[in-house]
């Protein structure tokens, strides 16, 4: 599996149509155990992202798209997800750097680095309710080569039954076992669209 | 639920741009980014910059002034604004004598605030971080989150800034505050976000919520509304738990959708409970310092003083908020 410039850009376009697609979802899953903005915050940014990748021509590599994304969610979204993604993206940047395509370990060892960044700045571990419980499986599943999609799908359920124990989520602790995490589920709407590009 | 405003992705800037308006003599815009700044620019003082989401007004762009904040950084209603404009607001209020942020426990808030200190610090200004966490409505101390009691961090902590103690200082005095101010809240109604129309939480009539956040967020627990001075007596059982300390400054905040005439209603039976419980009421405030929109509730604050404190909290500032 290969991920080409192209495909990474198409990936992007596609992950802004789900998250529009998915913004009530994300907003109402955030009213549960949140501040019930998540799906604006990531509308209003994936739709800057979309607008970034169709207006702005070709990217010189990887590298390049990587971090014009990361800077642009870092500027738009803001709350805990600009941060959170942005840093995701910034991090694709340096692991991406002067690469028009990577596959294999190469590419699984950027999601690694990826979700460090995450992990870094929520100061945040697997297991506690958020997004990297859906990058860590993930980039696992890349590393073993095992099925990408099955692994975000298994990742969303084990998700879901958690305690949350980091973030706004956490002040209503059991009560937000069978609710989905909103972070959990917009980085999964991401990632499905990149193992489509990187299955096309 | 109908709200006065054009366009709800114009309700912070619009917001902004009244509020520079409304007080040409005191406040300025910086281009471009919805952050509020003094006119007059501090010189050779430690300056204080706050924000967070917007919807919190008077916070914190009010608490601009002499002896409070230097600029204020107005994210979107509830979310954190990002650190680019984080940014902007310390360098437009940076005096040459370093930047203090005010910064409340929110993981958003952190998150960009810290990234705005990095950059900060790329430009060669030197940024210290203080996170306030004084809802006691969270148990675990680490996720406890930031809410009334902030004004009175901006306010001690701005005036020790005004009387030109260094960064160090002033860091220590926020901590101070931060260390022993407590605070709780409760709704009994909430508030409805400008984009969605939808509101933070479901609340029946008859049910009101206790430990409620300032972001539309729910409470800890729900239950049947009870008589002012029971809510009152629930809330300070809690408080005074926490606050050992008898010689106090009290505030009772509004949380946006309360009339005033309710809040000193609310404050007669504080102050009455406080005073059989033996503590000795300094400085009261009561007001709309730090609200949720247009919730129905209010916050009790209880801050711990001593002579050093009550001189910061006397000190003159022209901020409209306070």
């Amino acid at each position: 599996m290969k991920l080409t410039t192209e495909q990474f850009r198409e990936s992007l376009v596609k992950a802004a149509a789900q998250i529009e697609a998915h913004k009530d979802e994300l907003t109402d899953l955030d009213r549960e155990i949140g501040d019930g903005d998540h799906g604006i915050n990531m509308s209003r940014g994936f739709q800057a992202v979309q607008k970034e990748l169709e207006t702005h021509g070709a990217y010189e590599d990887l590298g390049d798209l990587s971090k014009q994304v990361g800077m642009t969610l870092i500027k738009t979204v803001g709350g805990a997800s600009g941060p959170l993604y942005g840093t995701a993206f910034v991090k694709f940047a340096g692991a991406f750097k002067g690469k028009k395509e990577v596959e294999g370990q190469e590419l699984a060892q950027a999601f690694i680095e990826a979700t460090e960044g995450i992990k870094m700045r929520g100061k945040s571990e697997f297991g506690q309710k958020t997004m990297v419980d859906i990058w860590t499986p993930f980039h696992e599943a890349l590393s073993q080569e095992a099925d990408l999609k099955a692994a975000i799908e298994q990742a969303l359920r084990d998700t879901k039954e958690r305690v949350a124990t980091k973030g706004r989520a956490s002040y209503f602790g059991e009560a937000t076992v069978g609710v989905q995490d909103p972070g959990a589920l917009s980085s999964a709407l991401l990632l499905q669209e990149i193992v489509e590009v990187l299955h096309g | 639920m109908d709200k006065l405003m054009q366009d709800a992705n114009r309700f912070v800037s619009d917001m902004v741009e009244g509020l520079v308006l409304a007080h040409p003599d005191l406040y300025a815009k910086v281009d471009g980014v919805n952050v509020v700044k003094r006119k007059e620019q501090l010189n050779g003082k430690v300056a204080l910059v706050s924000g967070g989401g917007s919807g919190h007004e008077p916070a914190h762009a009010g608490f601009i002034g002499d002896g409070m904040l230097a600029a204020a950084v107005c994210g979107e209603v509830f979310t954190s604004p990002t650190p680019d404009m984080v940014l902007e607001g310390i360098k437009a209020a940076d005096g040459g004598k370093g930047v203090l942020l005010v910064v409340k426990n929110y993981s958003g808030d952190v998150m960009n605030f810290d990234m705005a200190k990095e950059l900060a610090e790329l430009e060669d200004i030197e940024v210290e971080t203080v996170v306030v966490n004084d809802d006691i409505a969270i148990k675990k101390e680490e996720d406890r989150r930031g809410v009334a009691g902030t004004v009175f961090v901006h306010k001690i902590a701005g005036a020790a800034a005004a009387e030109g103690k260094s960064l160090a200082e002033v860091k220590a005095l926020a901590e101070k505050v931060i260390g022993s101010v407590r605070s709780i809240g409760m709704a009994l109604s909430p508030c409805y976000m400008p984009e969605s129309g939808k509101p933070g939480f479901d609340l029946h009539e008859d049910e009101m919520e206790i430990g409620i956040g300032i972001h539309g967020e729910k409470g800890i627990d729900r239950k049947p509304v009870a008589s002012v001075e029971a809510i009152v007596t629930e809330l300070l059982d809690r408080l005074t738990a926490e606050v050992t300390d008898k010689k106090v400054a009290v505030m009772v905040n509004g949380m946006g959708g309360t009339p005033v005439s309710e809040l000193y209603i609310t404050y007669k039976y504080v102050a009455e409970q406080l005073k059989a419980k033996g503590y000795d009421i300094v400085r009261p405030y009561v007001g709309n310092y730090m609200t949720s929109l247009e919730m129905h509730g209010f916050s009790i604050t209880l801050l711990p003083v001593d002579d050093e404190l009550v001189g910061y909290l006397d000190a003159k500032t022209n901020a409209i908020g306070f």
